[in-house]
């Protein structure tokens, strides 16, 4: 288990994580705001 | 006189005047809704939410050009076009450079520094994430005090 977690702190997965987050977060994004990607949102 | 450019700018932002698309006199753009090109496309789009959304957007709000699809203005009354996603960008930038170095001045503080490279320090890492988002700030600060920039005398140079 120690070297399980000590697994996945390393930097690909830890990037690889990181990816998914950032994904999710802008999915979510254009779900909040719909149009903010189509740069007309602040019109 | 840069001042008072700088002072109409911001209040220019602050009011946040954001005038309906309008072609300047100068220019071959014309509102989407009218451009015939950006007509012919519309139609020929599949008819699903990623086309139909865009395109509405689009139609309502932007100017398109010769070729049917939106263009930008460099106008000083369309400036908050640019000028929002070039912060949003900007302020990104910063972020994820502030971090990495502010994680990589943490790292220099444990016994094994170059594993930290490797292995992901969890807490240090979340600290240098919220280091990251006051970056402005923070770089503001070690600007002041001196710890951002160096003496010339006390940089490596390759020899020459």
């Amino acid at each position: 288990m120690q070297y399980f977690s000590k697994y996945l702190t390393s930097a690909p997965i830890m990037a690889t994580i990181a990816l998914i987050v950032l994904s999710v977060f802008m999915i979510e994004l254009n779900h909040l705001f719909p149009g903010l990607q189509y740069g007309t949102y602040f019109h | 006189m840069r001042k008072l450019f700088a002072i109409v700018l911001v209040v220019f932002f602050w009011i946040n005047v954001v005038p309906p698309a309008a072609a300047a006199s100068d220019t071959h753009l014309v509102p989407c809704q009218e451009s015939a090109a950006f007509q012919q496309r519309l139609q020929n789009a599949p008819q699903n939410y990623y086309f139909d959304e865009p395109y509405q957007a689009y139609a309502s709000n932007l100017l398109c050009g010769d070729d049917g699809l939106p263009h930008l203005q460099l106008r000083f009354d369309r400036a908050l076009d640019v000028a929002i996603p070039f912060a949003i960008f900007f302020y990104f930038a910063g972020f994820v450079g502030w971090s990495g170095r502010a994680y990589l001045i943490g790292s220099k503080q444990a016994s094994k520094p170059e594993e930290l490279e490797i292995f992901i320090d969890l807490s240090l890492a979340i600290r240098s994430f919220v280091q990251g988002l006051l970056w402005p700030l923070l770089a503001v600060k070690e600007f002041t005090s001196g710890e951002l920039t160096t003496l010339k005398n006390e940089l490596s140079v390759s020899p020459r």
